[in-house]
C-alpha cells in the first residue's frame, strides 16, 4: 500500500504555537525527538541540477546526497572534499553515474549552508494510540556571512487504517492557507529568498525580452546592460577558478558586446565608439591566453583517446607544460580583472551604456528597434551569401574563416533580437544557421589546434628524452587532426549550399516580415 | 507470506501475550507483519490500542476485503486486523464454506506481508479447524502441568482427525515458574519431545503489566527477560520454518 504522506510549506513568520494549537483539535500532540541536520546546498553556477529537478546536499565535508525535488534520494555517498568540486572528481565515487552527466564541465558550487531542525510529533487518540505522525522542519540558512530563518515545512505521515485523521489535518492546513507540496526546490527558494543568488538566475544562453516600441539604441542599451551584468556575475568564478565556463561565458558576453557595438558604429561618431571597442578588445586580449589553454586542457581525454598508449607519456608531459603555462597566465588574468584599470574601464563602459549611447547614436539610433534589427539581419544575411559565393571544395581556408565570422555575427544578431520576431520562425532560422556554424566551427577549431601543436612542436628543443616523447605524441595528434579536418572540410560545401537555398532564405525573410507579436517584459514567449 | 497461528484450546495460557510479542519480535526483524486478532474478546487489539473500524464486522471479513480494515500499530512493519464482536459466530458462517475458507481469505494479503500471525480463540471448533488449515505453522503454548499436556495430546489427535500436517505443530512451555516443582518436572519429562520448542517463556510481571502499558514487552523493556524470551521463541519458530 502506498504511504499517505504530504507536506506543507510555511513562511518564516508563521506562528508555530498557533499552528500546533490548531492541530491539537484532532488529537493529543506529543513531541518526540528533535534532530538537527546541517548541510550545504550545491549546484552549478547555471543551476544544471535545479533545471533537471534535482538538488545536491553535502553533509560534513564529503557526504553527498543527490535528491529529486520530492526529497527522495537519487543517490548518495562520499565524494570530494573540495570546496567546489568538478564532475571529474566524482568519477569512481557512488555518485558518478547520476551526478557527472548533470554537471558536465561545471563545478558544484555551495549556494547556502543550512541548519534544519526537525521536530517529530505523534498525534494520539483517547486510547493514546498514534493516529498520525508529523514533523516540523525549520530551516536557518547561512549565506554571505549572515544567518536568517527561512521558514520550513510540516510533513504529515498518515497511518494505515487512520486515514481520516490524515485528511482532516490536511484540510485544516489547507484552510489555514498553507501551500501543499513542499519539495526541496521550494525549500531552496525559501532559503535563498532575499539573498544575492536565486535558482535559475543565470543561464549561459542569451535571453532578453525586448519591447518592440523601443528604439534600436534603447534596445541596444538593454542588451549591453545584460551582457555587462553577465560579465560581472562571472568574475568571482573566474577568480576562484571554480571551472572553465566562467571565463568562457565572460568572454562570450564580451564578444557579444563588441559585436553589437560594431553593428551600431555607423550611427556614432567614430572616436567615441572606437575607444569603447578598443577597451573591450583589450579585455578580450587579456583573457584570451587562459581561455585558449583551457580549451586544450579540456581536450586532454579526447586527445589521449586518439593516440596509442605508447604515446600517452609524451601527451601527459605536453599537458603538464600547458597546465603550468595556464597557471602563469591565470595569475596575470586575475590581476588584470582586479586592477584599477579594469574597474575604470568598466565604469566608463557602464556610463557609456547608460548615459551616452542613446544620444550618440543620433537619428539612426531613434529607429524602431524591430525595423532596424530586421535591416541589420538582412544585411548580415546578404554578407553571408556574398562570402558563401567563394566557398568551394578547394577554396583557401581564409574564405571559410570569413564565412564563419559572418555567420557568428548573424547568430549574435538573431539572439539579441530574438524576442522581436515570431518564436518558431526564429528557432527554425537559428537551427539552419547552427548547422553551418557547427561545421565551420569544428573546421576552425581543428585548424587552430593544429597550428598551436605545430608551433609547440617547432619550438621543442631537441635532445631531452622528455621532449622526444612530446614530439612523438604531438606528431601523432597533428596527423589525426589533419585527417579529421579534411573530413569536416568535405562536408562544408554541402552544408553551405543547403543553407543558401531559396527556401532557407525565404525562412529568414518571412520571419523578418512577420507581423509584430508583443511580449510583456520579464516573460518569455 | 508465511502464516503462524498461535493456538490453544485452553484459555489463560499466555496465547495472546505470545501472539502480541511474537508479532512485535517479527516486525523488529524487518519483516512486514500482520497480526490478525481472531479472538472476539479482542485482547490483541487491546494491547496494541487498536479498535476495529465502526463499519467492520464478520460479513465484511468473510467477503475477504481485509485491506480496508487493517490498521497500522504504533510500530514500524506491524499492522493489525482487529477482531469484531460478531466474530464469535464465525463458525456458523464457515460451516457453509468449508475448512479452506480462511486460507482463501488470507491469501489475498500474500503480497502485502511477509508474516501473518493469527491470534486464535480458545476453543476447538470449526473456526479452529479453519485456522489450523490456513496456517503454515501452528504454535501452541503449554503451561507445564498435567492437564495442559493432556490438552496437547488432544490437539495432536485433532490434527490427525482434520488431516492437518502434524509437522507444522510446535509447542512451547508458557508461564513457566521455576520455583514450582511440578513445572520443572513436567518440563524435564516432556521438554525433549520433538514437538516442543526449547524456549521457556517464564511467568513474569512484565508480561502481566502489558495490560497496563498496552505495549509489547520489548517496546517498554527491551532488555527484560520476558522480551528476550519472546525474541528467542520467535527465532526458534523462524528457524523451524526455514529448515522445512
Amino acid at each position: 500500500m502506498p504511504r499517505l504522506q504530504t507536506s506543507f510549506a510555511f513562511a518564516a513568520d508563521t506562528d508555530l504555537t498557533q499552528l500546533l494549537e490548531k492541530v491539537s483539535v484532532i488529537g493529543m500532540i506529543v513531541e518526540q525527538e528533535v534532530l538537527k541536520d546541517k548541510f550545504q546546498y550545491l549546484d552549478t553556477f547555471d543551476w544544471q541540477l535545479y533545471k533537471k529537478g534535482r538538488v545536491c546536499m553535502r553533509r560534513g565535508v564529503d557526504l553527498y546526497t543527490l535528491s529529486y525535488f520530492s526529497g527522495s534520494a537519487v543517490t548518495e555517498g562520499t565524494g570530494p572534499e573540495t570546496h567546489a568540486p568538478l564532475g571529474r572528481e566524482f568519477v569512481s565515487t557512488p555518485l558518478a553515474d547520476d551526478l557527472v552527466p548533470l554537471l558536465g564541465i561545471r563545478a558544484l558550487i555551495p549556494c547556502a549552508d543550512i541548519e534544519r531542525k526537525k521536530r517529530f510529533f505523534h498525534l494520539l487518540n483517547k486510547d493514546e494510540k498514534i493516529i498520525l505522525r508529523f514533523c516540523l522542519e525549520l530551516n536557518s540558512s547561512f549565506s554571505e556571512g549572515t544567518a536568517q530563518t527561512s521558514g520550513g515545512c510540516i510533513r504529515l505521515y498518515g497511518l494505515r487504517g487512520y486515514e481520516k485523521n490524515f485528511h482532516r489535518l490536511r484540510q485544516l492546513l489547507t484552510e489555514k492557507g498553507l501551500q501543499e507540496g513542499c519539495g526541496e526546490d521550494l525549500l531552496l527558494r525559501q532559503v535563498l529568498a532575499g539573498r544575492k543568488r536565486q535558482p535559475l538566475d543565470y543561464n549561459s544562453k542569451f535571453n532578453i525580452a525586448l519591447d518592440d516600441r523601443e528604439s534600436i539604441s534603447e534596445a541596444a542599451r538593454d542588451i549591453f546592460l545584460l551582457l555587462a551584468d553577465d560579465m560581472a556575475l562571472n568574475i568571482p568564478g573566474i577568480i576562484q577558478d571554480w571551472d572553465s565556463e566562467f571565463l568562457h561565458d565572460f568572454r562570450v558576453a564580451l564578444r557579444r558586446s563588441r559585436s553589437l557595438l560594431s553593428s551600431l558604429k555607423k550611427m556614432m561618431p567614430m572616436n567615441e565608439c572606437a575607444d569603447m571597442l578598443a577597451g573591450l578588445k583589450a579585455i578580450g586580449t587579456a583573457s584570451g591566453p587562459v581561455r585558449d589553454l583551457d580549451v586544450y586542457l579540456l581536450e586532454q581525454e579526447a586527445y589521449q583517446a586518439l593516440l596509442p598508449e605508447s604515446l600517452h607519456q609524451g601527451l601527459k608531459e605536453f599537458f603538464a607544460s600547458l597546465a603550468a603555462a595556464r597557471d602563469k597566465e591565470f595569475v596575470q588574468l586575475t590581476q588584470a580583472l582586479q586592477s584599477p584599470e579594469y574597474e575604470k574601464f568598466m565604469s566608463q563602459w557602464l556610463d557609456f551604456i547608460h548615459n551616452r549611447l542613446c544620444s550618440l547614436t543620433g537619428t539612426g539610433g531613434q529607429q524602431p528597434c524591430r525595423k532596424a534589427a530586421a535591416k541589420l539581419i538582412r544585411k548580415r544575411l546578404e554578407k553571408i551569401l556574398h562570402a558563401g559565393e567563394a566557398i568551394s571544395g578547394e577554396c583557401p581556408d581564409e574564405e571559410l574563416h570569413k564565412l564563419r565570422i559572418q555567420c557568428k555575427k548573424l547568430r549574435y544578431l538573431l539572439e539579441f533580437y530574438r524576442s522581436l520576431f515570431p518564436e518558431k520562425a526564429m528557432a527554425a532560422c537559428i537551427a539552419q544557421l547552427k548547422k553551418i556554424q557547427d561545421n565551420l566551427g569544428t573546421f576552425n577549431d581543428l585548424s587552430v589546434q593544429q597550428e598551436m601543436l605545430s608551433n609547440y612542436h617547432e619550438h621543442l628543443t631537441p635532445g631531452s628524452k622528455k621532449n622526444m616523447h612530446i614530439a612523438a605524441s604531438l606528431g601523432g595528434l597533428i596527423t589525426h587532426l589533419q585527417n579529421d579536418q579534411q573530413k569536416v572540410r568535405k562536408k562544408i560545401g554541402k552544408t553551405y549550399s543547403h543553407f543558401a537555398t531559396a527556401e532557407n532564405r525565404a525562412l529568414f525573410h518571412d520571419m523578418l516580415d512577420a507581423p509584430v507579436v508583443r511580449v510583456k517584459r520579464g516573460e518569455t514567449k | 507470506m508465511n502464516s503462524i497461528a498461535v493456538y490453544s484450546s485452553k484459555g489463560g495460557v499466555g496465547k495472546t501475550a505470545a501472539a502480541v510479542n511474537l508479532s512485535y519480535a517479527c516486525s523488529l526483524k524487518g519483516k512486514k507483519t500482520l497480526l490478525c486478532d481472531m479472538d472476539p474478546q479482542g485482547a490483541a487489539g487491546f494491547y496494541y490500542r487498536v479498535k476495529p473500524k465502526s463499519n467492520f464486522n464478520r460479513k465484511k471479513f468473510l467477503k475477504g476485503n481485509l485491506r480496508s480494515f487493517i490498521r497500522e500499530t504504533d510500530y514500524p512493519n506491524l499492522d493489525l486486523l482487529p477482531t469484531h464482536f460478531s466474530f464469535r459466530n464465525l463458525d456458523l458462517a464457515l460451516d457453509r464454506e468449508g475448512s479452506g475458507e480462511l486460507k482463501r481469505i488470507f491469501a489475498g494479503l500474500a503480497d502485502d506481508y511477509d508474516y501473518l500471525i493469527l491470534d486464535c480463540p480458545p476453543n476447538m471448533t470449526l473456526l479452529s479447524e479453519n485456522l489450523i488449515m490456513a496456517a503454515d505453522t501452528v504454535v501452541t503454548p503449554v503451561v507445564p502441568s498435567t492437564l495442559s499436556i493432556l490438552a496437547l495430546a488432544q490437539l495432536v489427535k485433532f490434527f490427525d482427525k482434520i488431516k492437518a500436517d502434524r509437522k507444522k505443530l510446535h509447542a512451547f512451555f508458557s508461564m513457566v515458574e521455576r520455583r514450582k516443582k511440578m513445572h520443572m518436572d513436567t518440563i524435564m519429562r516432556f521438554g525433549k519431545k520433538k514437538i516442543f520448542l526449547q524456549t521457556l517463556v517464564p511467568y513474569l510481571a512484565d508480561v502481566e503489566k502489558m495490560g497496563i502499558t498496552r505495549q509489547p514487552v520489548a517496546a517498554t523493556r527491551p532488555e527484560s527477560p520476558a522480551a528476550e524470551a519472546y525474541d528467542r521463541l520467535w527465532l526458534e519458530i523462524w528457524k523451524s520454518q526455514i529448515r522445512k
